[in-house]
């Protein structure tokens, strides 16, 4: 064979201008630097608006005392702009944890229902669904604390349902509750030990049973592992005080190391993550032939990991700020945790506090006498409650449809009985399709609780408008309250993510 | 979104058996089949008598202020709109039920229902009268009212099962009669009601445009196409946005603005220049040329809103800068240059005519700047926050699929941080900083920085729901028009980008759904939405002092009528487009 | 019969997926006319080969050049080879949402910028060539594969193509489909077009093929002429995979 066309010479290089890589890439860098130019000047335009209103962008108002008085919360009238921000955090933790147990359980019984054979239970089930997810959660919020300021008022004598023990008025709902008290933490660490305790013993059961087919009782060993780790713990918690050394060392050691050493180390840390991230990288893209071809996307990604690990790193060194930071942090949060343990102290554990009211009107104090439920958390706790279940049971009724139509059958063939179906076909298998969107909803919950603001409840969102109508610090409030979302967002991904990785590998 | 939604699973294989031969064999069959189910049965009875006579005690009781809720109808549908230009919400309102009886008609909405189903819904409401009838702790007059309206409704419902006898399953009723009915018997109930006059009267003229337009569309579809008549309606609904919301409703005073000096040379200058750039653009002789020249475009409009400038010409740009961008891809023949350019000049001519309305101070008189409130405020911040984040969602979903790292990498972390973060920051940042950032000589109005903020968190939503569609259409698509020679702007024009829509029509639905709701929190940045009006306004007039339930209550109904209709309908689509079977 | 000039020249083509060399330097060359059929067992390279002549696939080492212009990254070069070179897949991969005739008219119209109207009549004329004129308004999913294919086939000649790539076009359809679509093939083969099949189809490759190629491990490892294939192949691999096949 001959060639009769010859092109004129091998690898012709077309004009930049008509490159398919060059053009691709020119245009990304275009309008990277387009948007950094555009944030340039909106920083500036930003930075002169301040300057005209007299204010300037620092920091300062959260070591200063911001003047403030807080409706709820661990303090209620805090001494710095940090401490009001955690009490907002602490509230809003309190709200979406009691959210998400309480939307959980009604939710997967009002899933249950919807499936239901029985007319009235499934009828029922669907009206709730419905109602509650076309109303705004708002309004549900606002209704909710308007019912409540509807109870009748507190007064000092003859309040009720049941005097002493139960309070249902306007200023809270109060019932009896236990409060840890000083050696509660040192009783802890031992229901922490007997939880794990549990978990290897309900291992070591299932192994036996496994190999020897006899029921081997891995619920009540581990249950009763449990239990013997928190008893023996209620009456030997002074030994547990040791941990105090531990925390105290570390205290000691975040304060006195040298501010270089820690900047140094954290450096490392920095470029060495990218490191690994790029090994890791080239690892997996690695045969046994070699090093496959790099396309210009993966060494965009590799540029792109190592830049970030030297600039980290670089930061570290340009801002002594940042490390300061983090030792005087760590250093507080052990020193913190030190108080809590001292070895050989003896004290109470738990305390029984019954609700008690102060002078007419008011309940008593935050912490002992008794569990108060305030209006506002009342209002966003039965609004985020009743929206979210509504949502975990359209969650809950797919989930179990979808395993229930193959899966049933398949069962139902090898002779399963019917709640044996459910306990160990359907259910372990809707539990895999349930969770991810499940954990989607607790963080819609948690971002809900935000609507807090609407009736006064003191959270992250509504301590921080009252910070920033205080204090003029608007754009630094509003970047708190995004960083802080966004790390809870973060953390449930993050579990989440995992726990979807855990379930594809047992599905191989 | 990936998730397994529930919507897919049609109620039927769910649902117990509807009660068809013999009410106790029913109630057998589906109440008391096991010892088990009758014992729930027996309890969830008890709790549902014990709620729903709650319930109809709270309503009836004599200290509800139900009276408070006619009284504020127009606060509550426009807040403080002036009473002596109501004319103009009428007249909005025209223009909306115009157009949705235009597209009933021509979408062909509705077909029919079966005489089981109809007699059921008929059976169904006249229980529920005998219930309340029987339960309510409420003035006799009422009681006896519900058990009439209750027993002539069971008894036609009962009828109508009679007379349709074998053909009982067979859809034969027409829903648009069923419409009909339901319409006239509101306007029964309008002119029974306690209400002005005009009022009535205003309610009427509307509700005959919207059957007059019904029949309207049916004389439009039998001369023109069917694709053309809804290509048109898009049009104008995309049109009747500004147009409700710039012209009629806020009375625009033109007399100060600069439409001789600044406007018309501008829009003229656009018109020539820009019109002979996109000629020679779509001549398909441009080259490289071309893609340099829609370069600098797109960087002058980009970089026009840096420096002052009137806004028409930012906005002017911009327009050119997408059809610049869209010019060598569509052009090509002479008729495809020609309506480029026929198409520039018209959208520069409706914008420039927008513009003019928008900056021409209010002709209402003793308000001004944020004269728009109630449920007629909610809608415009859910429709035009869905409008604006469409063309948004859709090119994060496009950056966050691209094969170009930087634009994924931009796109995905817009994306994640709006959705990881609550809506009520968002529209804090939109209320409180985005002025900040913004050269000191534009001033956006509350009502435009709500708009933008809901828009921008409302764009991460769509992406996600877009990406989705994308992500579900089979490579093979994307290699049969890569072959075919199409570029990469028409594959996504034409073939990708309507699937992908096709696909998650859903999920979107689902999303406006929540948009609509999530507008009422525009409320806690201090906006008089519908939801403030229930709250604040209504209940602290001191003629209705102490009525805050009823309020939040009927705001409540209002609501959820519109959220709960339209899932039904977006049920109804999908199962009509089979989206769930694929 | 084939002419004289080389329409595609492929020169020590290699290109690797991640760690995976799917093609290690093949060197072939095909003359203008020429029908030249593909075979060779699954992951052999051969459907890699043919989609990096139509660059749907960016090969790595070597050259490939179509009608005398090198596939490089240049925007114009890709533009002009992508309309000139139609393809085939084994998924017809019609559009859904398009109907019969809007699937054969849209590069017409768009890439090669003709009016609608005659974009319409050469698409008629195309499906009756393909033999299913009345099906030109109905969309895909109403069409049997077969039908489907043709449609494909339809509407990759309505760009008038100097080279046509068929990547498998009869795998996903049922037997009694096969005739129909192949029937077509044999019809564009007679009529003088440029083709490169990739196909299990014997009888197909010994009836219209000017030029068989057995692929294997990324490379061709047999060429020859029909006669010269199944009746005396050289290779043991050959051997081995026709015994299996036949």
């Amino acid at each position: 064979m001959t060639q009769t066309v010859e092109p004129k010479e091998a690898h012709e290089r077309p004009p930049l201008w008509r490159d398919a890589t060059v053009l691709k890439w020119a245009a990304q860098i275009a309008v990277l630097i387009g948007l950094i130019f555009v944030g340039v000047v909106a920083v500036r335009s930003a930075a002169a608006n301040l300057e005209a209103q007299g204010l300037t962008f620092s920091w300062r108002f959260l070591s200063d005392a911001p003047g403030i008085q807080l409706s709820e919360g661990f303090a209620t009238l805090p001494s710095s702009g940090l401490e009001a921000i955690l009490v907002g955090v602490v509230n809003m933790l309190r709200v979406t944890a009691s959210g998400v147990v309480a939307a959980t359980i009604l939710g997967v019984i009002v899933g249950i229902a919807r499936l239901s054979s029985n007319w009235l239970v499934n009828k029922a089930s669907t009206v709730y669904v419905e109602t509650i997810r076309n109303v705004p959660l708002l309004l549900q919020i606002v209704f909710w604390f308007a019912v409540f300021g509807s109870l009748p008022s507190l007064e000092s004598e003859g309040s009720g349902p049941i005097e002493g023990w139960l309070y249902a008025t306007n200023k809270g709902l109060s019932i009896p509750w236990f409060f840890p008290r000083e050696a509660f933490w040192q009783w802890f660490v031992f229901v922490l030990a007997g939880a794990i305790a549990a978990r290897f013993a309900f291992r070591w059961r299932i192994r036996v049973l496994e190999q020897t087919g006899h029921e081997a009782h891995a619920v009540g060993y581990s249950l009763a592992a449990f239990l013997l780790f928190a008893v023996v713990g209620w009456f030997a918690h002074p030994i547990a005080g040791a941990m105090g050394w531990v925390f105290g060392g570390l205290s000691w050691l975040f304060g006195s190391v040298p501010l270089v050493l820690m900047q140094f180390v954290l450096a490392v840390a920095a470029v060495g993550l990218a490191a690994w991230w790029i090994k890791r990288f080239l690892d997996s893209l690695r045969s046994p032939a070699g090093l496959a071809r790099l396309t210009d996307d993966d060494i965009f990604r590799i540029g792109l990991a190592g830049a970030m690990g030297v600039v980290a790193a670089i930061v570290f060194f340009l801002v002594p700020g940042i490390t300061e930071g983090i030792n005087l942090g760590l250093e507080r949060l052990f020193e913190f945790w030190d108080s809590k343990f001292d070895f050989l102290r003896t004290g109470t554990v738990l305390e029984f506090g019954r609700p008690t009211v102060e002078s007419p009107g008011r309940f008593a104090g935050f912490g002992t006498t008794g569990m108060t439920m305030s209006g506002p958390f009342f209002g966003v706790w039965v609004g985020v409650t009743l929206y979210t279940a509504a949502f975990i049971a359209e969650i809950v009724r797919g989930g179990i449809l979808a395993v229930a139509k193959g899966q049933t059958e398949a069962g139902l063939a090898l002779g399963l009985k019917r709640s044996q179906l459910l306990r160990m076909i359907v259910l372990p298998q809707a539990f895999r399709i349930i969770l991810p969107p499940m954990g989607n909803q607790y963080l819609n919950l948690a971002k809900n609780t935000s609507l807090g603001i609407a009736v006064g409840y003191a959270e992250v969102v509504a301590v921080g408008q009252t910070l920033f109508n205080q204090t003029g610090a608007t754009i630094q409030v509003i970047l708190i309250w995004m960083g802080f979302y966004l790390l809870v967002s973060l953390i449930l991904s993050a579990i989440v993510n995992w726990y979807n990785r855990r379930v594809a590998l047992v599905e191989r | 979104m990936t998730e397994p939604f529930v919507n897919e699973i049609s109620e039927s294989e769910v649902a117990p058996d509807k009660p068809s031969a013999g009410a106790i064999r029913w109630a057998r069959e589906n109440l008391f089949s096991t010892f088990f189910n009758s014992v729930l049965s027996l309890l969830m009875l008890a709790l549902i008598v014990v709620f729903v006579r709650g319930l109809l005690s709270y309503v009836f009781a004599e200290e509800r202020l139900w009276n408070v809720i006619p009284r504020n109808m127009k606060l509550y549908w426009t807040e403080a709109y002036p009473v002596a230009e109501m004319t103009r919400t009428w007249v909005s309102l025209g223009i909306v039920l115009v157009l949705a009886g235009l597209s009933l008609a021509i979408w062909k909405v509705g077909g029919k229902t079966a005489p089981r189903q109809f007699g059921r819904t008929l059976t169904s409401i006249g229980i529920t009268g005998l219930v309340v009838a029987l339960l309510a702790d409420a003035p006799s007059g009422i009681r006896v009212g519900a058990a009439a309206v209750g027993a002539v409704l069971f008894l036609a419902g009962q009828a109508v099962r009679m007379m349709a006898g074998e053909r009982f399953t067979e859809e034969t009723i027409h829903i648009r009669s069923v419409l009909l009915g339901i319409l006239l018997i509101i306007g029964v109930i309008v002119w029974i009601l306690p209400i002005e006059t005009g009022t009535k009267t205003s309610l009427t003229i509307q509700g005959v445009l919207l059957i007059v337009s019904y029949l309207l569309g049916g004389v439009v579809l039998r001369v023109v196409s069917e694709g053309l008549a809804r290509g048109v309606l898009v049009g104008l609904w995309l049109l009747s946005l500004p147009v409700v919301y710039l012209v009629v409703q806020r009375a625009p005073v033109t007399a100060g603005v600069p439409v001789m000096s600044v406007f018309l040379p501008s829009a003229v200058a656009f018109i020539v220049l820009g019109g002979g750039l996109l000629w020679w653009m779509s001549s398909g002789k441009a080259g490289e040329g071309g893609r340099l020249a829609a370069g600098v475009v797109v960087i002058a409009a980009l970089g026009c809103w840096l420096v002052s400038m009137p806004m028409l010409v930012r906005f002017l740009l911009l327009a050119l800068a997408t059809f610049a961008l869209a010019a060598p891809t569509f052009g090509g023949t002479g008729k495809a240059q020609k309506n480029i350019v026929i198409a520039w000049s018209v959208a520069v001519l409706i914008t420039a005519y927008f513009m003019v309305m928008m900056q021409a101070e209010t002709g209402l008189v003793g308000l001004q700047g944020e004269f728009i409130g109630g449920l007629n405020l909610t809608f415009l911040l859910a429709v035009s926050g869905l409008v604006i984040s469409f063309p948004i969602g859709i090119m994060l979903a496009l950056g966050r699929t691209s094969s170009m790292p930087i634009f994924r990498l931009l796109s995905t972390g817009y994306i994640e941080t709006v959705r990881g973060v609550p809506l009520i920051t968002v529209l804090f940042f939109g209320n409180l900083v985005i002025n900040r950032f913004l050269p000191r000589e534009v001033e956006l109005d509350n009502i435009v920085k709500a708009i933008v903020a809901i828009a921008l968190f409302s764009a991460a939503y769509l992406a996600e729901n877009v990406r989705g569609g994308l992500q579900s259409i089979p490579k093979g698509q994307y290699e049969a028009a890569k072959a075919m020679g199409l570029s990469t702007v028409q594959m996504t024009v034409f073939i990708t980008l309507p699937q992908a829509l096709r696909s998650v029509i859903p999920a979107i639905v689902g999303q406006v759904i929540s948009l609509f709701k999530d507008t009422s929190l525009v409320a806690i940045i201090g906006l008089a939405d519908f939801l403030r009006v229930a709250r604040d306004i209504v209940p602290n007039q001191p003629a209705s002092l102490g009525s805050l339930q009823e309020s939040l209550l009927f705001a409540m109904v209002i609501y959820w009528i519109f959220t709960f209709n339209v899932s039904r309908a977006s049920l109804r689509l999908e199962r009509k487009l089979g989206v769930g079977e694929r | 019969m084939p002419g004289d000039k080389d329409i595609i020249i492929s020169d020590g083509v290699k290109k690797w997926f991640g760690d995976f060399q799917a093609l290690k330097g093949v060197t072939t060359n095909v003359k203008e006319g020429e029908v030249v059929v593909i075979i060779g067992p699954s992951g052999s390279g051969k459907s890699t080969f043919i989609r990096c002549i139509n660059r749907l696939e960016v090969h790595q080492e070597g050259r490939i050049v179509v009608d005398g212009v090198e596939l490089t990254n240049d925007l114009r070069n890709i533009e002009k080879i992508r309309s000139e070179v139609g393809m085939v897949f084994q998924q017809f991969n019609l559009f859904p949402h398009l109907t019969v005739m809007q699937n054969i008219t849209l590069a017409p119209i768009w890439v090669r910028k003709h009016t609608r109207a005659d974009a319409e009549e050469t698409a008629m004329a195309l499906l009756e060539r393909v033999g299913i004129p009345e099906q030109a308004d109905k969309f895909p999913g109403q069409l049997s594969g077969g039908q489907q294919q043709r449609v494909a086939i339809a509407r990759s000649l309505a760009m008038e193509p100097r080279i046509m790539l068929f990547d498998e076009p009869t795998s996903a359809l049922d037997p009694e489909m096969i005739k129909e679509v192949l029937d077509v093939m044999k019809e564009l083969a007679r009529s003088g077009m440029t083709m490169l099949v990739v196909t299990h189809e014997m009888g197909f490759a010994k009836e219209v093929a000017d030029r068989v190629l057995f692929f294997d491990y990324g490379n061709i490892v047999e060429a020859g002429t029909p006669e010269h294939f199944f009746t005396n192949p050289q290779h043991d691999r050959t051997k081995l995979f026709l015994s299996q096949i036949l």
